[in-house]
């Protein structure tokens, strides 16, 4: 039974915080371009700290962990399904009032509209798909 | 559902860490079995069980309502 961590889940764990990095350097060239030094400084400091924390947190908090893409097992994943889920759903739930807000003001089909009929496609698709696929939990400790 | 994990697990001398790494879980999951806010899949019951010598009859215990 595989009980160190595989290549690919140390990429995994380090992947978060590379992107964090980048994407503070990004942030820092394109603020430093428009002459806004302050956030500059400040935003890259705050994304570089986010990655930071969620990666050396990530031992000992399932938020964290998650956070940093580390899902490395069956409940770690159930927890990433669920909040995914509840996201959607309250995603879904904004712009079907900003599909609703369109429609009094006489602008249905505007923006709000087709994300909400996107979101409703995309569940409808999914569903439809998944109830064929097979569901299988994995029986080997290192997937 | 009510289980042996946390008693076996003492038994063993072992942390939650080290019987998580041995089943290849974080030690939050085992946590979670332990205190029973967790049901384990089929694969991962099996999986304990074997760790410990045991049916899975024998670790986890189903409550009839």
């Amino acid at each position: 039974m595989l009980t160190t961590p595989s290549i690919r889940r140390a990429a995994n764990r380090w992947a978060v915080l590379a992107v964090t990095v980048v994407g503070g350097a990004a942030m820092a060239v394109i603020m430093a371009l428009r002459g806004e030094t302050a956030l500059a400084i400040v935003l890259p400091v705050i994304i570089v700290g986010y990655g930071l924390t969620v990666t050396f947190a990530a031992g000992r908090s399932d938020v964290a962990a998650l956070f940093s893409g580390r899902e490395e097992d069956e409940r770690r994943r159930l927890i990433n399904l669920r909040a995914g889920a509840t996201t959607a759903n309250v995603l879904m739930l904004v712009l079907v009032c900003g599909a609703f807000y369109e429609m009094l003001h006489g602008e249905f089909g505007g923006t709000f509209s087709r994300l909400s009929a996107l979101g409703g496609i995309t569940y409808a698709a999914c569903s439809a798909s998944y109830s064929r696929a097979k569901s299988k939990h994995s029986v080997d400790a290192a997937e | 559902m009510r289980n042996e994990v946390r008693r076996l697990r003492v038994d063993l001398g072992l942390t939650q860490q080290a019987l998580g790494a041995a089943l290849g879980v974080s030690r939050q999951t085992v946590n979670a079995i332990e205190q029973d806010r967790y049901d384990p899949s089929l694969p991962l019951a099996i999986r304990i069980a074997r760790h410990f010598g045991l049916t899975v009859e024998e670790i986890f215990h189903v409550d009839d309502a």
